[in-house]
């Protein structure tokens, strides 16, 4: 009976190990790189910077902010080359806001232009649609929709 | 150097200068470079440009030209009082996608994701106010002494090329601000008291130099 109980106890204990690295691994999986979007740049980092802010303009959105991640980090003694823009405009912002005061947490939409270790420019996102459905507001869905057309077709045009 | 073809060139200098302030925003909201940047390189040295030319229209007694100058400026800026009660209302009654003069602010001194503050609300509200000014410059140098009512004909263009521009765009609200109801009477109406005030001072000031004002 001893036995069995034991042989039970360490089969639930090796059972839970299992699961609990499986679902970690596949949490880790799927935030880390099933939903990111990413467009190749035959470009430079920094002119495809300039000409996103350009598209960004022509899509009916805004640059509220310019974080150079390269720039910062040069400070930890890293050499990368990565900047990430933050977009959005006035209209999207009130509605998601009006809609769900803590719309701040996915908003405004990040874009990051970076350059991996083969020198090749990248452009990645992840799907407003993706982080906004968190919300569970029908009314946030849709615009999470429209955004992920524009970045659609934002991206769709670098070259 | 002929005093007809230096006015000319004065005339010229001022009107290059003038039109570089109104789109100075349309331009960085369009991509091509950013408010901090414009303001330092292009739009101060514009104004300061302005100022000289118009002491030297004073100098060499061009008085046709520093009078425009003057007149220009100060209607345009009083134009702007009126352009900006329509819209201030227009703001309030939620029928614009934001605080433009606030906006300006927030661009020009790099602190759009703080947002803004005494000192970028001024500086929005300064850069709206020379705008005003600007192109009262042009107005009054090129159609100074026309009727008002070619003032407020001038206001409709303006208005138009605003909604037209990609500071419009970039604000989400569809073509000419479309999406917004609202947003395009406003535009238009704000637009059309200002030149209408402007072109009503420019006339009254331009043909009567003692009217309201000795200058």
């Amino acid at each position: 009976m001893i036995t069995s109980n034991k042989y039970l106890k360490s089969t639930l204990a090796l059972l839970s190990a299992v699961l609990l690295i499986g679902l970690s691994s596949q949490n880790g999986f799927s935030q880390s790189n099933s939903d990111i979007v990413k467009v190749k740049s035959s470009s430079s980092v920094e002119q495809t910077v300039s000409n996103l802010k350009k598209m960004v303009s022509n899509n009916g959105m805004m640059v509220m902010g310019n974080l150079n991640q390269g720039q910062v980090l040069s400070m930890t003694g890293i050499s990368i080359n990565s900047q990430t823009l933050f977009v959005g405009n006035p209209q999207v912002g009130k509605k998601l806001f009006s809609a769900d005061a803590g719309a701040g947490v996915v908003v405004p939409v990040r874009i990051n232009i970076y350059e991996d270790a083969d020198g090749q420019t990248w452009v990645a996102y992840i799907p407003p649609s993706k982080t906004l459905s968190n919300f569970n507001n029908p009314k946030i869905d849709k615009i999470a929709g429209m955004l992920d057309q524009k970045l659609q077709k934002m991206t769709g045009m670098i070259q | 150097m002929n005093t007809r073809i230096s006015k000319i060139i004065v005339a010229l200098v001022v009107l290059a200068m003038a039109g570089i302030s109104p789109n100075l925003y349309p331009a960085a909201m369009a991509g091509y470079g950013d408010m901090p940047f414009f303001s330092k390189w292009l739009l101060i040295p514009s104004i300061v440009i302005i100022g000289g030319m118009f002491l030297l229209a004073k100098k060499q007694q061009y008085n046709i030209i520093s009078r425009r100058i003057w007149v220009g400026a100060l209607a345009g800026i009083i134009g702007t009082v009126g352009l900006e009660i329509i819209r201030i209302i227009g703001f309030k009654m939620g029928w614009m996608p934001g605080d433009l003069p606030k906006l300006l602010g927030v661009l020009m001194t790099d602190r759009f994701m703080k947002g803004p503050s005494t000192w970028s609300n001024i500086l929005g509200y300064t850069y709206h106010y020379w705008n005003g000014a600007a192109f009262g410059l042009i107005y009054t140098l090129i159609l100074g002494y026309k009727p008002w009512w070619y003032g407020a004909i001038y206001g409709i263009l303006i208005g138009t090329g605003f909604l037209l521009s990609p500071a419009v765009n970039a604000m989400g609200v569809g073509f000419m601000g479309s999406d917004l109801p609202g947003m395009i009477p406003v535009v238009y109406t704000a637009h059309v008291v200002f030149g209408a005030i402007l072109g009503y001072l420019a006339y009254k000031w331009l043909r009567n130099n003692a009217w309201l004002l000795k200058m």
